[in-house]
């Protein structure tokens, strides 16, 4: 009975060193695992990351420097690009924790960022890599909401004044629905913006329908035979209201500058 | 790097650079105020109400809706005078009269100026202030008449309004 318990343990340790040597292999060969929502999904670097030890100081300093110049450049670049549009843009700097819809260059309106959460990968990324990455706007894909992006009200004519007397309203003072949404952009970003005031039923349905649409793109994945696919993503928290003017003013395409420093 | 940063800024800034312009928030029903990048001047105002309107056979429909986007003024008037659209008969279940009828002419309800963006819509005063900062209007932009008043002299004909 013992001998049986002992050679039980024994084979579930053994597994578990080789579960953690190949995760450990894993980090090696470039891949991470990331947790999100209850999934694990894996992501593979396309590029192998090694860091080089950089000792001289001064060196450092310019290294630094010119990424920040080429990230500034990169979002500079992009929100000239989108000045010259008809259209409205977001331009997001994570370094200020500040959220502009803009349009032809113009900041219309800036929302301040009270909280910001991110992959991890993010970390990770050689600024070169990153740069790259930024080096055109971000076009969004699709989005997923707790408010309609249009509020529209349908009404019918009245047949004559009498009816108009009896159904007539007054205008009402603007109500602010709890606001939560994710907008998916092209080359892989999710961003997510809550509302900072608290609003758990209105979070808690909007992380069910966010987790059923994670769990059928993964199932589609699966059934196709791939991984489910990592999406680097963004959260913030913004006031409701700074959150509900941004997602309403934004075209259903719209696109954004990104900047990191 | 540093140069072309700082030419990229200067490019970015073009649109409004040295002038004044209005920025009008449909979704709070606020306005600001901008000359020579600065804000001068901010407050409430009416935007539209997003309703679509249908008569009964649904052949006829309007949307009152503030367009959004960047307009430029192309008009201003003193004592303006609202000449009633088809709608503001069909809303309230009265006939819609002849386009030259005297019942089109309403005087007095835009305040003291107007400016107009074009397509119909005006940027004007009201008679019904408790609803600034309120969704109230058919699309139009309505302010107080002091915010409307220091809006018409500082704006000019070819300033841009942005609405988002």
């Amino acid at each position: 009975m013992y001998r049986k318990i002992i050679i039980l343990l024994s084979v579930i340790v053994s597994l578990l060193l080789i579960v953690v040597l190949s995760y450990n292999l894993f980090l090696y060969a470039g891949s991470r695992a990331y947790d999100f929502n209850g999934f694990r999904i894996t992501d593979k670097s396309e590029t192998v990351v090694h860091r080089k030890e950089v000792k001289d100081s001064s060196i450092r300093i310019k290294a630094h420097l010119l990424s920040t110049l080429s990230n500034k450049n990169a979002f500079l670049t992009n929100r000239a690009k989108l000045a010259k549009q008809d259209s409205i843009y977001l331009s997001f700097q994570i370094a200020d924790s500040t959220l502009s819809l803009e349009m032809k260059g113009v900041a219309l309106f800036t929302a301040k960022i009270s909280q910001i959460k991110m992959s991890g990968i993010f970390k990770d990324i050689p600024d070169s890599v990153l740069n790259e990455w930024l080096s055109s706007p971000f076009t969004i894909k699709s989005s997923l909401s707790s408010i309609p992006k249009e509020d529209i009200v349908f009404r019918k004519a009245p047949k004559d004044t009498l009816e108009y007397m009896a159904t007539a309203t007054t205008p009402e003072a603007i109500s602010f629905d709890p606001t939560y949404y994710r907008l998916s952009f092209d080359r892989g970003l999710d961003l997510y913006v809550l509302q900072q005031e608290e609003a758990p039923k209105a979070k808690r349905l909007f992380f069910r329908q966010l987790n059923l649409a994670n769990l059928k793109t993964a199932a589609d994945s699966i059934l196709s035979g791939a991984l489910p696919p990592f999406t680097p993503w963004i959260k913030i928290e913004l006031k409701q209201e700074d959150a509900l003017t941004i997602y309403r003013s934004l075209p259903n395409f719209g696109q954004m500058a990104l900047s990191f420093k | 790097m540093k140069t072309q940063n700082s030419t990229l800024e200067k490019q970015i800034n073009r649109t409004v650079a040295g002038q004044s312009y209005l920025v009008v928030n449909v979704s709070t029903n606020k306005f600001r105020l901008f000359t020579k990048g600065e804000m001068v001047r901010e407050g409430l105002c009416s935007t539209g109400t997003n309703v679509l309107l249908t008569t009964d056979n649904e052949k006829k429909k309007w949307f009152f809706s503030t367009p959004k986007g960047m307009h430029t003024i192309i008009g201003k008037t003193t004592s303006p005078v609202w000449i009633k659209p088809d709608w503001a008969f069909v809303e309230e279940g009265l006939p819609i009269p002849p386009a030259n009828s005297d019942l089109r002419y309403e005087y007095g309800v835009l305040g003291d100026y107007a400016m107009s963006l074009g397509h119909g819509y005006l940027i004007h005063g009201t008679l019904y202030k408790r609803f600034l900062g309120m969704p109230a209007t058919h699309g139009c932009i309505r302010l107080d008449d002091e915010d409307l008043e220091v809006v018409y002299t500082t704006m000019s004909i070819g300033s841009k309004v942005f609405i988002f």
